[in-house]
């Protein structure tokens, strides 16, 4: 049972879209209760996974391996180590909270649900793939329901209906529309975000087919690569620099990052914290996969190029962050910003600071998920997401307006939420290697906090408007539920984070080992390694 | 023995917040009110057990109450260190704490978010706790971020004010700039210890290279700064008087705002290690003392008065600590919070009365209708004025006699003007809140009342702590107070000993000339003719537009900071808009253009060349249509040369594999 946990986690969404599209769209609670059912099954698999998970032992864990083709040494080969469990564990999260999120969505439901499922089965199945191949075809795959879930499902910002006149609403049929960049429309956000994905996507295609070619060992197997494979030189730079910002625009990284707050800002909520809880993540994990475990002399000599990056993410975001006046925007830019993070933690190579990285991606993907919700609930109960507009909700939705303060608290790594550890693990891992990086991160903490106290202000304090006077606050068990739930994962990770640190730890430790050639502390007495093994045990002994 | 007692101090609010957080909304205020109280009552009998123990064995304790994260190269455990530094903080926070929760009790009876407010109380106590307790600087930070957050949220209590939510968001972010300089403090010790531990840390304090450990000081300073207000970051604590006249005293005078001088005693070793951060800190200490003052001497909020007056008074605690004298910082800390809580409770008090009025020109004559009130709130400005032998006298002599004798002459003096000042605007706040004619509305006038006994009770206990508070330090340099802290904060050379008695002696008799000028001046100004203060500020109005407008400093910071912060926002959005899109809209365009041609050559080349292979086509199928003839030997003919040719093709394949095509797969 246990060994099949990645395949029940992968296939359940999938499964569940595939059910769906024998639901006819009008029962819609059937459709709403067959994509919870499945992901459902994978957020409970999600967590068994994780617990089962040993880090004593290690390594990638749950391994599946099917050849697909041997001769051109393409394998559906999954497994997970200790960066991909985490990940895999956000996603279930997000996707199960998502599908609550969405639970009010009237317009073509089915199709709705279908797609958000196969966008989270995609991702997760990238978390998972030990093969190149799969890796990127999971990769594409997620692009794909994205570009339909804004384009049908998503809004458009501030200054679309500036354009609706007769000759705009001509201009949306033609050519030029896509390409008509000082629109605010969703379908534009839909295809810059596709086009600048997809051009990534082209980009590191080319990297892992050099890689491919010119290993010399025919296949695309990950681990095997890992092991055998080396590449050095004007090449190996080469496709390295391929791979990176191949990746590194979904991640995004400055300059490539202006697709995504356009995307999340027409995306509709559940969409918005896929998005930025975990797609976004891609990126990282990719480098992190084939940068970090295929060329770890390159990974150290040409990190650098994202410490040096890093900074502009950070600040910049948090700077346009600051001016914006969309809710949405606010968010995305301040999703752009603290990947700034993931890869300052990831650029210093250090133990410390890339288990901050890892723990911060999944930190991130639960803070920025609850502040998208909520930002998609007030948009949904207000019909505006402009700032100045709103204000004084916290009358109307007491609740909301809690867990927006708790959201915020988490976003800005307040103590009590597992963001604290991440941030501080990260800091305080690079600032041997990069202190002024650190410096200017510390800086942007307190941007972040400016502009996500700016917008809570805006939002919910004040004197309420009276256009609001009928707005709702989340008061159903739905409704709450997955705000609850991000909650309570962001708050219970703070207060008990050892499973996750060592899971984390044994999937970095070999990693950084490998490029710094540094060898790790040895574990603390491993006093907690055996708690945690203890734990992995028990799990795999009651599901046997 | 005494483990699981340590650990429960924090706990039992803890408990507290779980229940009146979670189900709060099921009972009723009054249930809420004791849980809350009780909690921090029983907190503060842990404390005094704690201490009792402290006091008969001594030494440290330090008692792991949860191991947090361990493994490889990252230690960090919720750990307590109860030492005598902590022993005292534990005993004014519960303390005083226990005392502002039973006097809250009576202020907000009747307000809707009453359980929301205990909630918040609480939890503010819970990481006022951490804060004081903790062993490593992580749970210090834990706690330090914990008040941060409570302070916004009680700042922000009354949500729908704008102003309140203002001050609030001001108030976080201003503390958050402080946490930024702690955060990398917390590196920089992680950097060069690879631990976060006090114990350790101080222990190898000594190999730290002269610079780093100033850059640590400072750093720590920065958030101390943040954190107490102190110059240049004092800006939101005046603000922050929007909150409840409770949490203002609880948090934004007797606690929280002590929480700098806290950590600078706590880390004097490393402190020690630099005297060019030890005088910054005296610098900035001083300045702020004297700075703050003199925007107290004309403001007409009476919790903004006061507020002024803890900025000032927090000055002299860094002062004291930036001398060397952090036995005496941590003594005015100690009696600072007794007459100041006192005096922001007895100001409540008397908003209280007037229904809401905060402004002191509208007050006036109200000494014979509070009289309880009003005789709480001299003891307080008596004991704040450094009268002889309240509190406020022993403590802040003996940061003052500490600067002269160790010849800070200049600091001596900004601390005796502040101290001068001091006295003065506390004397005018007393004499224009409670003497002279009644200034309010007749309407107000009428309902004046005195509090409730619940609250009165806490007022008279404080004002009884601010009348003896200041007899365990006696005498200077030498009393109790210095004994038992003497193991904490034992500062090697920089502690004076030995001082002429009648040196001593003469610095209190200056001191307490001091203050009785200052009270002579206000009793002059606002008692005897009160025309002739205003006379005073209308023959210097630009000093007096100044002071008022609190040196503009408000509006300097806007200038200097946010507004930029704002252009700089909008000028990256324009540049993503512009220059970033720009360049993929030249690829779009590009595109465009190319998707043009692509049409014009599709048009003009392609379908011109596809219409004549169509018709070359058309021509072909004339002529083949021929081998339709419908004849069976026909077809048959067709299908063996079809399949021959397959066949070879299918042979070839096998023998050579495709590259007898030309075409190669590897």
């Amino acid at each position: 049972m246990l060994g099949y946990i990645l395949l029940i986690i992968l296939f359940a969404p999938f499964l569940g879209a595939i059910g769906l599209i024998f639901i006819p769209n009008r029962q819609a609670l059937q459709v709403r209760l067959v994509a919870a059912l499945s992901a459902g099954i994978c957020f409970v698999a999600a967590w068994i996974m994780f617990f089962a998970f040993d880090p004593v032992k290690g390594g990638y864990q749950f391994v599946q391996r099917y050849e697909w083709s041997k001769e051109l040494g393409i394998a559906f080969y999954l497994g997970v180590d200790g960066v991909g469990v985490p990940l895999v564990l956000a996603s279930a999260i997000l996707l199960f909270a998502g599908i609550f999120i969405s639970w009010h969505i009237k317009d073509r439901t089915k199709e709705f649900y279908i797609f958000l499922l196969i966008l989270a089965a995609a991702t997760i199945g990238v978390f998972m793939s030990l093969d190149l191949f799969f890796l990127y075809f999971f990769y594409e795959m997620s692009v794909i329901p994205m570009y339909l879930l804004l384009g049908v499902w998503g809004s458009h910002t501030k200054g679309y209906l500036a354009m609706t006149d007769p000759e705009g609403l001509k201009q949306r049929d033609s050519v030029g529309f896509i390409f008509n960049f000082a629109s605010n429309s969703k379908e534009y956000a839909a295809m810059k975000l596709t086009l600048f994905l997809s051009a990534g996507a082209v980009v590191a295609l080319m990297g892992i087919l050099l890689i491919y070619k010119l290993s010399g060992l025919n296949t695309f197997d990950i681990v095997a690569l890992k092991q055998q494979a080396h590449f050095e030189g004007p090449v190996g730079t080469l496709i390295w620099l391929l791979i990176f910002f191949g990746f590194a625009s979904i991640a995004p990284i400055w300059p490539l990052h202006s697709w995504s707050p356009v995307g999340h800002a027409a995306a509709p909520a559940a969409t918005s914290m896929l998005h930025a809880g975990v797609l976004m993540k891609l990126g990282h994990f990719s480098i992190i996969r084939i940068c970090y475990e295929i060329m770890p002399d390159l990974t150290r000599q040409l990190m650098p190029i994202a410490a040096v990056l890093c900074i502009f993410s950070i600040i910049y975001g948090g700077l346009v962050a600051f001016y914006a006046k969309d809710t949405k925007y606010v968010i995305g830019y301040s999703s752009s910003s603290h990947m700034g993070y993931v890869f300052l933690g990831m650029a210093a190579l250090d133990y410390i600071s890339l288990s901050g990285a890892v723990l911060y991606m999944f930190a991130h993907a639960l803070a920025t998920g609850m502040l998208f919700a909520m930002a998609g609930w007030v948009y949904d109960q207000t019909h505006t997401r402009h700032i100045p507009d709103l204000g004084g909700l916290i009358n109307r939705m007491p609740f909301v307006s809690g867990c927006f303060i708790v959201a915020c608290m988490a976003s800005i790594g307040m103590p009590g939420t597992v963001n604290f550890i991440a941030e501080v693990m990260i800091l305080v891992g690079a600032w041997h290697k990069y202190p002024f990086q650190v410096f200017v991160a510390v800086v942007g903490i307190v941007l972040t906090m400016g502009y996500l106290f700016r917008m809570m202000r805006g939002l919910f304090y004040g004197p309420m408007d009276e256009h609001y006077a009928h707005a709702h606050d989340a008061v159903s068990m739905v409704d709450r539920f997955p705000l609850l739930l991000m909650i309570a994962c962001s708050i219970g990770f703070f207060f008990f984070p050892f499973h996750f640190y060592e899971v984390v730890r044994a999937g970095v430790d070999p990693l950084i080992a490998r490029i710094t050639e540094v060898v790790p502390i040895a574990q603390n007495s491993g006093q907690l390694s055996a708690v945690s093994g203890q734990l992995a045990e028990g799990v795999q002994k009651a599901l046997h | 023995m005494y483990d699981w007692l340590i650990i429960a101090i924090p706990v039992f609010p803890l408990v507290a917040v779980l229940l009146n957080g979670l189900l709060g909304s099921r009972y009723s205020h009054d249930i809420a009110g004791r849980i809350a109280c009780s909690s921090v009552g029983l907190s503060f009998a842990a404390a005094l057990v704690v201490f009792a123990d402290q006091l008969q064995t001594g030494g440290v304790r330090e008692v792991i109450a949860y191991r947090w994260i361990f493994g490889g190269d990252l230690n960090i455990n919720l750990a307590f260190l109860i030492d005598p530094l902590s022993c005292i903080m534990l005993l004014v926070v519960t303390g005083v704490g226990f005392l502002i929760h039973l006097y809250s009790v009576g202020y907000m009876h009747g307000e809707e978010g009453f359980t929301r407010f205990f909630t918040y109380m609480n939890l503010f106590m819970v990481s006022m706790l951490l804060l004081v307790m903790g062993n490593n600087y992580v749970v210090l930070f834990i706690g330090w971020e914990g008040v941060g957050l409570c302070s916004y949220l009680l700042i922000g209590y009354y949500y729908d004010k704008v102003s309140a939510a203002k001050a609030a968001t001001k108030a976080f972010v201003v503390n958050r700039i402080g946490d930024a300089g702690f955060l990398l403090a917390i590196f920089l010790v992680f950097y060069n210890f690879g631990t976060l531990d006090y114990t350790q840390v101080f222990a190898h304090a000594g190999q730290l290279s002269p610079k780093m450990a100033t850059a640590i000081a400072l750093c720590l300073l920065v958030g101390a700064i943040g954190k107490s207000a102190q110059l240049p970051l004092y800006t939101w604590l005046p603000d922050a008087m929007e909150g409840p006249t409770p949490v203002s005293a609880l948090i934004h005078a007797a606690t929280m705002v002590t929480a700098g001088v806290y950590m600078i005693a706590r880390n004097h070793t490393i402190y020690d290690l630099s005297p060019a951060a030890m005088t910054t800190v005296a610098v900035v200490g001083g300045t702020t003392a004297l700075f703050a003052a003199t925007i107290g001497l004309v403001q007409t909020d009476i919790k903004r008065v006061l507020a002024y007056s803890t900025v000032s008074q927090l000055g002299y605690m860094f002062l004291g600590c930036g001398i060397g004298a952090y036995t005496a910082a941590i003594f005015h800390l100690m009696t600072h919070a007794f007459f100041k809580a006192l005096l922001f409770l007895s100001a409540g008090s008397v908003i209280h009365a007037l229904g809401g009025e905060q402004d002191i020109r509208k007050m006036g004559g109200l000494s014979k209708k509070i009289p309880w009130t009003h005789a709480v709130f001299l003891i307080g400005t008596l004991a704040i004025a450094g009268i002889f032998p309240l509190a406020g006298f022993w403590s802040k002599d003996e940061i003052m006699a500490h600067a002269f004798v160790h010849h800070h002459y200049v600091l001596y003096g900004m601390a005796a003007i502040g101290a001068l000042l001091t006295s003065f605007y506390m004397f005018r706040l007393t004499y224009l809140t409670f003497y002279g004619r009644p200034r309010m509305d007749h309407h107000r006038a009428e309902h004046v009342h005195e509090s409730p006994m619940i609250m009165i009770g806490p007022l008279v206990v404080l004002a009884g702590l601010s009348v003896i508070g200041g007899f365990p330090g006696v005498p200077p340099e030498d009393g109790w107070f210095h004994h038992f802290l003497h193991p904490s904060v034992a500062a090697g050379a920089a502690e004076a000993h030995g001082v002429g008695l009648g040196l001593v002696v003469g610095l209190m008799g200056v001191a307490t000339v001091i203050a009785l000028a200052g009270w002579g001046v206000a009793h002059y100004l606002y008692s005897a003719r009160p025309e002739a203060a205003d006379q005073l500020a209308a023959r210097a109005p630009a000093v007096y537009t100044t002071l008022l407008n609190k040196y503009y400093v408000d509006e300097l910071y806007d200038r200097l900071f946010v507004e930029p912060t704002k252009k700089l926002g909008q000028a990256w959005d324009w540049f993503d808009r512009t220059i970033i899109d720009g360049l993929v809209r030249g690829v779009g365009e590009m595109t465009e253009g190319g998707a043009w041609l692509s049409t014009w050559i599709e048009k003009h080349v392609i379908y011109a060349g596809l219409n004549v292979i169509g018709y070359a086509n058309h021509l072909t199928a004339r002529a083949w249509r021929k081998l339709q003839s419908g004849m069976v030997h026909h077809y048959a003919a067709i299908i063996v040369a079809g399949l021959f040719i397959l066949v070879h093709l299918v042979v070839v394949w096998w023998t050579t594999g495709l590259s007898g095509f030309g075409v190669a797969l590897k």
